[in-house]
């Protein structure tokens, strides 16, 4: 089952837009102008912000987002879990991530990927990941690690 | 039948590369803490298609197993153990004192043989062996080789 890049982002906003509302009640929500046109900027820090796509098979968490109030897109400190066979393999780690284009998220700063296979796992450190949730993909960009059989508990 | 007999002399000489009863043992128990390097320009994980590819000046190393070439392909199964890996693109492969080079390796998990295309050329102290294709076994240390040719090479008078 593919993500449909519109659904998820349907499903991003819509959660935001929630926090949007919750954070505007308990934090400030400051206005800029840009371009002579008044344009509300939001900036959300110390949220234990959480989406799921609408196939489940994709969860996000973040502690900081920054955006419009009503589409925030930038993401801070976030944590991605890829679900695949009812398991996870894939956990990715990083300090910024944010909607690129046609549904593509740009993840940066300090990226690092965990991927499963089995006993055996794959650790990467890469500066920057492209992922495609509507393709089930993403690119590592210069990725350095290590490939290891774990040690059984 | 003679050269059929230089053939098997050939693939005795180079036949022990298998894996030492260390090696075994650790892998058996689970209490590995070999770990093997891997850099690469960009991976890709396709995790609709179960596949990991590796493209761009491909490096793995561990402790006896070096392994350059251009792309490196992971495919896995539902439990997500690989079940093949394969290399491509100018592969230049070192298993302890074995050396071989090829247009593509495949390596296959469950039968633990590495198959070798494309112009495979495999050497060990000295002797030199190609053909058209060239079968590593990794778990009983046997080397096949299909429509060999092989070249010794002597040391002093």
């Amino acid at each position: 089952m593919s993500v449909h890049p519109d659904s998820l982002k349907k499903n991003i906003n819509t959660t935001l837009v929630l926090l949007a509302l919750y954070a505007a009640s308990c934090s400030s929500v400051p206005d800029t102008q840009t371009d002579g046109a008044e344009k509300p900027e939001a900036s959300f820090e110390n949220l234990n912000l959480t989406f799921h796509s609408p196939d489940g098979q994709l969860k996000m968490t973040a502690s900081a987002a920054t955006g419009t109030s009503l589409k925030p897109s930038n993401f801070r400190n976030v944590e991605l879990e890829i679900e695949s066979g009812g398991k996870i393999p894939v956990r990715i780690q990083a300090g910024s991530a944010r909607i690129a284009d046609a549904g593509s998220w740009l993840i940066e700063d300090g990226v690092t990927v965990s991927h499963e296979f089995g006993r055996y796992m794959l650790e990467l450190k890469c500066p920057s990941i492209i992922l495609h949730p509507e393709h089930r993909s993403f690119i590592c960009h210069e990725p350095r690690g290590v490939y290891y059989e774990m040690t059984k508990k | 039948m003679k050269n059929f007999r230089i053939i098997i002399c050939i693939i005795c000489i180079l036949a022990p590369y298998p894996a030492t009863a260390s090696e075994k043992h650790n892998t058996e128990s689970g209490t590995s803490d070999r770990k093997i390097s891997i850099s690469a320009t960009s991976m890709k994980a396709d995790y609709a298609g179960r596949k990991v590819r590796f493209e761009g000046s491909v490096e793995v190393t561990g402790r006896d197993l070096r392994l350059k070439c251009r792309t490196v392909q992971a495919d896995y199964g539902e439990d997500g153990e690989v079940k093949t890996l394969s290399a491509s693109g100018n592969v230049r492969f070192e298993y302890q004192e074995l050396k071989a080079t090829a247009g593509t390796a495949e390596l296959d998990m469950k039968q633990h043989k590495i198959v070798l295309t494309e112009n495979p050329v495999v050497t060990r102290k000295g002797i030199r062996i190609q053909g058209e294709v060239i079968i590593l076994d990794l778990k009983d240390g046997e080397l096949e080789v299909r429509r060999a040719k092989g070249v010794f090479h002597t040391s002093g008078p």
